[in-house]
């Protein structure tokens, strides 16, 4: 089990993470998804890969704390400042700003899915067929979901003034 | 290379996390001619900056938390023995005994009383070896009547019900001659000559009790022929 843990806990941590952006609340769904997969072992099937077994664990987890975020009143309640951060950026505009956090702000304003899609793909690696295995969606979906969140966050991006180094 | 081209070698590059600097030599010069594709091309090239520093794994040590957690949850899975209710509440020693017996001689005095209570008596025994078994009957018995009497009165109900159906059917062939005067008569209206087959006979009033059951018939047979000539002019 530890050593599961220990193999695991930056992939499914990281996911949680880039869904959640709250670190405690990452660190609890990671710890719940950890339980699930110790649960569901026997379940899995070893001729297949783990890690999309795994993330889809995750990812359901994720989801499921979305579904409890919404209900509740408040997401300042819970240290979700969003408009607090984008004020905070904006103070910033015309200084030189972290282009990561900047990404990770402009994730937060996609639907779901298609910053599920993007985090799978980019962070976690998968291929488009092993996102459709875990989001249970069709490889022409995934793909479309991931050209629309890249242009989102493009033009997201663009409108709050960060401008790529290489173009600069 | 076109605007075609140049959108197709952006989205290969996308899919295969190919990394701008592999793709720059071929794009770039399209890009510079062509507005639309140069912001796409500093749309792919804005990304690429920013995952570059985004997709760091973030430190994090769950290890004792997830252990805890588990042991935690497996030992709220499984109770303690001391915890485990009973089934059944256990007695004081010595209690369980008594009872135990008192249970027996309960059933045994109720067993006992049963029997006592549904014990056949003596003149309702059958005697099967007795001369003059006692007679059976076919029909079943009905006071008042004799056998006679019985089997007319069956004949009667018999009787009203064939009427009444026929009364029902001969209404409902009235009533399906009636509507005929709805159908259009084709032969006079396309212009062929009369049959030359004598005009069916009126058939007999029914009566009642359904001595002429003809009607029935009749009027099918009629209708029949008209179906059959208006299908043999439309099909000519």
């Amino acid at each position: 089990m530890r050593a599961f843990t220990a193999k695991y806990q930056k992939l499914v941590f990281s996911l949680c993470l880039k869904m959640l952006r709250h670190r405690e609340d990452a660190e609890d769904v990671a710890q719940e998804s950890f339980l699930r997969v110790f649960r569901a072992l026997d379940r899995w099937d070893p001729s297949r890969p783990i890690k999309p077994w795994l993330l889809t664990i995750v990812a359901n987890r994720c989801r499921t704390a979305f579904e409890r975020r919404s209900k509740l009143p408040s997401q300042n309640e819970l240290g979700i400042d969003l408009e607090g951060e984008r004020r905070e950026h904006s103070k910033h505009e015309q200084q030189k700003v972290d282009i990561a956090e900047e990404l990770d702000v402009a994730l937060g304003e996609l639907r779901e899915e298609y910053r599920m899609c993007f985090v799978l793909f980019y962070q976690q690696e998968l291929s488009y067929e092993e996102i459709g295995e875990v989001l249970d969606r069709p490889q022409g979906t995934v793909k479309t979901w991931l050209h629309r969140a890249r242009a989102q966050l493009a033009e997201c991006l663009r409108e709050r003034g960060v401008i790529c180094e290489a173009s600069s | 290379m076109n605007c075609e081209l140049f959108q197709k070698e952006i989205e290969r590059a996308i899919d295969e996390r190919s990394s701008s600097v592999s793709v720059s030599a071929i794009l770039t010069g399209h890009a510079d001619l062509c507005e639309k594709c140069h912001s796409a091309w500093q749309d792919f090239l804005l990304l690429e900056s920013a995952l570059a520093s985004w997709t760091e794994p973030a430190e994090v040590d769950l290890i004792d938390r997830v252990v805890e957690a588990a042991a935690s949850e497996a030992s709220a899975a499984v109770p303690e023995p001391s915890k485990i209710p009973p089934s059944v509440p256990s007695l004081p020693k010595g209690e369980g005994t008594t009872r135990h017996w008192l249970a027996i001689a309960t059933a045994a005095i109720l067993v006992i009383g049963t029997a006592i209570v549904f014990r056949p008596a003596p003149d309702q025994t059958v005697n099967n070896d007795s001369p003059n078994p006692a007679p059976e009957h076919d029909v079943p018995f009905t006071p008042g009547l004799n056998e006679d009497d019985q089997y007319a009165g069956v004949d009667e109900l018999i009787a009203s019900t064939r009427s009444a159906w026929e009364g029902i059917a001969s209404k409902a062939a009235s009533q399906a001659s009636g509507l005929s005067i709805f159908v259009p008569d084709l032969k006079t209206d396309l212009g062929l000559p009369e049959s030359e087959e004598p005009e069916p006979e009126e058939p007999p009033e029914v009566e009642v009790n359904g001595q002429e059951p003809s009607l029935i018939p009749g009027e099918i047979n009629r209708a029949f022929d008209f179906l059959l000539d208006v299908s043999d002019v439309t099909a000519t």
